[in-house]
């Protein structure tokens, strides 16, 4: 692949699928279009790619589009409006006014529909939005290739059976279906900061994930609750690098090397979060808020974090959220402050099967100086984790208990 | 596009303004254009399970599941597309304590479409 053909690839090859999606209603004949498309450029554009790669491309695969379905349909059937349209230089080939963030849009929309699973929208958006194939997309989840092709082609026939319009609505349906897009990007991104054995091979996902919240920033740039996710992913994105030592162990958070963090990318974050204006404030806002208050001094602003996670636990009465809250409190007010609050919250069978709130416990009470009580709740955390990389984490933290922590 | 929208709720005892909220929501989908036919239906208690096995007829008391949750009725609909189905299946009276499950029907396989594809075939081979 060219230099020009690869940037086409990356920057109007989603938009165009969702334009021949949209056009056609048949996401299958969009994407083997737009393929022949690139094998097209590939042969006629040569060293001398044309002004308006998008353009091009956009124009040659409503062409192959049309082609695809003379040869599918016999010739006395091709009188079905689309493909008239399509054939009619005023309104069939669009490239002039075309509106490709838009397209690119309705196609993210459609792959996140909310009757399709997490997983299911996930793979659809990874193959059909970021153009990553079957393979590259199941070695990403350590999957076999077969397991992600078939859960693409249910996903799609789905599509097609349930008559899933690739039309986003309007209104207050849209305001739902961008949150259910949110959410799908925000879990792709967290299964790949997951940390794992092979954490090298999932910041890849981390990035697909950033670069999907970019698009649907540029369809809809002033939506908080989008400008609050992306800066969420580049904030925990930032640190990527300090996170994970040579050895693939987790490095805890006041021992990472603070010259690995990505300045620039916590500066955008900072950024679009001064864009949302602070108004409807929102979930992932509100984690961003957090997010920016660890890394944006020389040290945690631990009374604003917990002020910040008041406001969380209206939003989200999650376990999670709670248990961090008591972290901060316990940080910002002294430890039996934060153990106070996860006492409260020890009646709840969801909290004590719950790694964090062990490990929350563990970290407060070796604050506290209760070397031995902290030692048993680090190992009781171990003990419930199923990730091998956090496990590590965890027994190192539990053999550490017996020296003052050094924050 | 066709849907059934298929109704499971646990037990209720039906009232008169449940009656006439589901006279209501009919209304709405005939006036719609969406509504093709729709039942609510008696409980599972009332149920008779039939099977031919071995040329041999058996029939059994009752459901053939026990469920917390049963088939109380359905509506087969005609609309553009899931969302819409998902719009109309969100207003169903009972869908605060029940389910609703959206099943697209197979194309061709609608009775109307099978008997006039049966029809257009004997009268093309007469």
């Amino acid at each position: 692949m060219t230099q020009a053909i690869e940037a086409a690839w990356r920057s109007d090859r989603a938009a165009i699928v969702g334009s021949l999606a949209r056009r056609f209603g048949d996401l299958d004949l969009a994407e083997e279009a737009v393929q022949e498309a690139f094998l097209a450029a590939e042969t006629s554009w040569g060293d001398t790619p044309p002004d308006r790669p998008g353009a091009w491309l956009q124009t040659t695969a409503f062409r192959k589009a049309v082609g695809i379905l003379r040869k599918r349909r016999p010739a006395e059937q091709l009188d079905d409006d689309a493909v008239k349209e399509a054939l009619d230089p005023d309104t069939g080939e669009r490239p002039q006014g075309w509106d490709g963030d838009d397209d690119l849009f309705a196609l993210l929309v459609t792959c996140c529909h909310p009757s399709l699973s997490a997983e299911a929208s996930i793979a659809l958006t990874l193959r059909h939005v970021a153009g990553l194939h079957d393979d590259q997309i199941a070695s990403l989840f350590l999957a076999k290739p077969a397991t992600i092709t078939k859960r693409l082609v249910r996903a799609r026939r789905k599509i097609v059976d349930a008559a899933i319009s690739f039309e986003p609505p309007t209104g207050d349906p849209l305001v739902d279906r961008m949150h259910n897009v949110r959410r799908v990007i925000y879990l792709m991104f967290t299964e790949g900061y997951l940390p794992t054995a092979k954490a090298e091979l999932h910041t890849e996902l981390c990035d697909e994930a950033i670069w999907l919240g970019r698009q649907l920033l540029r369809a809809h740039p002033s939506e908080c609750e989008t400008l609050g996710l992306v800066a969420l992913m580049l904030l925990q994105n930032s640190r990527a690098q300090a996170r994970i030592d040579e050895d693939g162990a987790l490095v805890r958070f006041d021992e990472q090397d603070r010259a690995l963090w990505d300045r620039d990318a916590i500066n955008e974050a900072r950024t679009l979060l001064s864009r949302t204006g602070h108004q409807a404030l929102g979930k992932y806002q509100v984690e961003a808020a957090i997010a920016l208050c660890h890394v944006a001094g020389d040290e945690p602003d631990w009374a604003r974090i917990a002020d910040l996670y008041v406001l969380l636990a209206q939003i989200d009465s999650s376990i999670a959220v709670a248990v961090n809250r008591a972290l901060a409190v316990g940080r910002a007010d002294g430890a039996p402050a934060g153990l106070a609050l996860l006492d409260e919250l020890s009646n709840d069978p969801t909290a004590t099967r719950y790694v964090s709130w062990h490990a929350c416990r563990g970290d407060l009470l070796g604050q506290l100086g209760d070397h031995a009580a902290s030692r048993s709740a680090w190992l009781e955390a171990a003990e419930l984790t199923d990730n091998p990389t956090e496990r590590t984490a965890l027994l190192k933290r539990a053999n550490d208990a017996h020296t003052p922590p050094s924050t | 596009m066709q849907y059934m929208l298929v109704l499971t709720s646990p037990p209720t005892e039906p009232t008169p303004d449940t009656f006439q909220a589901w006279a209501l929501y009919t209304r709405a989908l005939a006036d719609a254009g969406a509504l093709i036919d729709g039942a609510g239906l008696q409980p599972p208690e009332t149920a008779t399970l039939v099977q031919v096995r071995g040329g041999e007829r058996v029939l059994t008391d009752g459901p053939f599941t026990e469920a917390k949750e049963h088939l109380v009725g359905y509506y087969l609909i005609d609309v553009p597309d899931l969302d819409a189905a998902i719009e109309w299946a969100a207003k169903i009276p009972n869908v605060s304590v029940g389910s609703v499950e959206i099943r697209p029907a197979v194309p061709g396989t609608q009775s109307g479409d099978m008997l006039a594809a049966m029809a257009a075939n004997e009268s093309g081979g007469a």
